[in-house]
């Protein structure tokens, strides 16, 4: 609370700004190319774009998964590339990541799935015998509620649906109280009905947590209806940036076949 | 992309060479398109099968003449075996403890030990090759000693006894569930251990919450596997003087008491098959 009033306040940054951003592999591969980018607090962003465009390129820079090779990277004031070691891991317990094949332990309950969130703040023999105290377990619960799954707390993940498996992601990255979430194509893997179901539950953690939410996705029509920013990515280059309304059948087209050379880069 | 393509073409030379000697059928569909089906290599593998017998054959001098001869011999003495004699059985159960105490000892020293070896040989968690290949060598090695000799010169090291024996089967029992563990180790899925990271986790702990709760129903099923061979391994390995079962098998053997050798032998069948029933029961609730 007392964080959102002050950057309310200052308004001196953005929740997310990339500065001439390159990305450039070490097998020599540039993915990303001159990325200039500013995203708001709370902002509902989804990034559309071709199969190897970099898209993941640019989640996984934001929390120094992967490091930038030039340009500057600053998330809530702080610039990425100069955090390590514990001021790293710090920084990345404020920045959630939904995965597209969920990244749980599929053996373990629900539940205790999302009380790992809690592991990189707890003693180290706390975390080897794995002992939770009643509290965590208790907001452990309480995340699992906010996905709508509280009954399937103790059951094996291995016995949920591909839909209720993203959710249970989704309660572990809400358990560690994040500001931004990335996604990456969280519904890929999906069919359409729930797709749309895990579609809505982050419309509504974006609406209700005020949480600024940056996710990559394939289906078009998903992310002009849910999402209230779009970005396209074609060939590591930002070729659209635009409110989801506003975006035209050509400039779709563009984005994903690229005919012509892009004109809208910057707003 | 390209290594693909790459691939394949070294793929198709493969098969040309092959086929270059055994023409592939022509398979024509009404609508004329015409598709190859690569000759069967299966009589060509049959054959070398067959060859690999024969010669195994001649060189073992296996003689079925011997076996017809000596037939009534053997018919004699599996009588005798099947005839146990129980009065002998209050002497059978002492060295049946010390077997069932050695490799239960033994079971559990060699797969604590080979958890974290396991680990540290495990190629996706350990990225240091020069280690993890260290490790696998000493684990070959170590597999490659047949357990009998591995015994025996345990026995005499250590002097015969027990111990000996202990020492034998925990070294055993090391080499192969360290080797079934990091092979098991490298097909868990890493995705739960990016996401740990990803959250804020370090190394161990995104390893030891994301990783340790797959491997460790897989270790417990090994380990238990092993366990299982091993009762049936410690009863022979008093036969080089490492203690247990097999010193009065040899006894009674030497005595030419097969009444004797039968309750022996009949104790330990009783004794193997339930701890395997058990064994089996708790892997099939583990996985
Ligand atoms: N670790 C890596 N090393 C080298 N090149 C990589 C690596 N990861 C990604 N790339 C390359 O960078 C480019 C962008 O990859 P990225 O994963 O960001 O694409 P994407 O837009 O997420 O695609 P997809 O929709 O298939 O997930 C691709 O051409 C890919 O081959
Ligand atoms: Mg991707």
């Amino acid at each position: 609370m007392i964080d959102s009033c002050i950057t309310e306040k200052e308004k001196s940054h953005s929740m997310i700004e990339f500065k001439n951003v390159y990305k450039t592999y070490p097998n020599g591969f540039t993915a990303l190319k001159d990325i200039n980018l500013q995203i708001e607090q709370g902002e509902f962003v989804a990034v559309i774009g071709l199969s190897g465009a970099g898209k993941s390129t640019i989640l996984r820079c934001i929390n120094r998964m992967h490091d930038v090779t030039s340009g500057t990277l600053t998330v809530d004031g702080v610039d990425v590339n100069t955090l390590k070691g514990k001021e790293l891991r710090k920084f990345r317990r404020k920045v959630g990541m939904i995965f597209q094949s969920f990244n749980l332990v599929s053996r373990s309950t629900a539940i205790k799935n999302v009380l790992t969130a809690e592991v990189p703040e707890m003693n180290f023999f706390r975390v080897l015998f794995g002992i939770f105290n009643k509290e965590q377990k208790l907001h452990a619960l309480e995340s699992l509620d906010k996905v709508g799954i509280l009954s399937k707390a103790y059951t094996r993940c291995d016995q949920l649906s591909g839909g209720q498996q993203q959710r249970v992601a989704l309660a572990r990255t809400l358990n560690q109280n994040p500001q931004i979430i990335l996604a990456d194509e969280p519904v890929a893997s999906l069919d359409p009905i729930m797709a749309r179901q895990v579609m809505k539950d982050f419309v509504r953690i974006n609406k209700d947590y005020n949480i600024t939410i940056l996710l990559n996705i394939h289906h078009v029509d998903l992310a002009l209806q849910y999402c209230d920013r779009v970005i396209g990515v074609r060939e590591g280059q930002i070729v659209f940036d635009g409110p989801a309304g506003t975006i035209t059948q050509e400039q779709i087209d563009e984005v994903y076949n690229g005919t012509k050379v892009p004109t809208l880069g910057e707003e | 992309m390209k290594q693909k393509e790459i691939h394949g073409e070294e793929e198709q030379l493969k098969v040309k060479l092959f086929d270059r000697i055994f023409k592939p059928q022509v398979i024509t569909l009404p609508n004329g398109k015409t598709v190859d089906r690569p000759r069967s290599r299966m009589p060509l593998i049959l054959l070398a099968l067959i060859l690999v017998l024969y010669w195994a054959l001649q060189m073992t001098g296996f003689d079925l003449s011997v076996i017809t001869a000596r037939f009534a011999k053997m018919l004699d003495l599996l009588k005798k075996i099947f005839q146990p004699d129980w009065t002998f059985f209050p002497k059978v159960i002492n060295p049946l403890l010390d077997t069932i105490k050695m490799s239960i000892l033994g079971t559990v020293i060699g797969c604590l030990l080979a958890l974290p070896v396991a680990i540290l040989s495990s190629s996706n968690i350990n990225k240091n090759v020069a280690i993890v290949s260290f490790f696998r060598f000493i684990l070959g090695l170590i597999r490659t000693l047949p357990t009998l000799i591995l015994a025996q010169v345990c026995a005499l090291i250590f002097s015969l006894g027990t111990f000996a024996g202990t020492v034998a089967i925990s070294i055993f029992t090391f080499g192969i569930v360290a080797k079934m563990l990091f092979e098991s180790i490298e097909t868990i899925d890493m995705g739960p251990f990016e996401a740990m990271e990803a959250l804020g986790a370090d190394k161990f702990q995104a390893f030891w919450s994301a990783c340790v709760p797959q491997i460790l129903p897989v270790y417990l099923s090994h380990s238990l596997y092993c366990f299982e061979m091993n009762i049936r391994a410690s009863a022979i390995l008093g036969y080089v003087g490492a203690g247990g079962l097999g010193i009065t098998i040899n006894e009674r053997v030497g005595w030419r008491d097969y009444n004797g050798l039968g309750m022996v032998l009949l104790t330990l069948f009783v004794v193997v098959v339930s701890i395997e029933f058990f064994s089996e029961y708790l892997r099939k609730k583990l996985s």
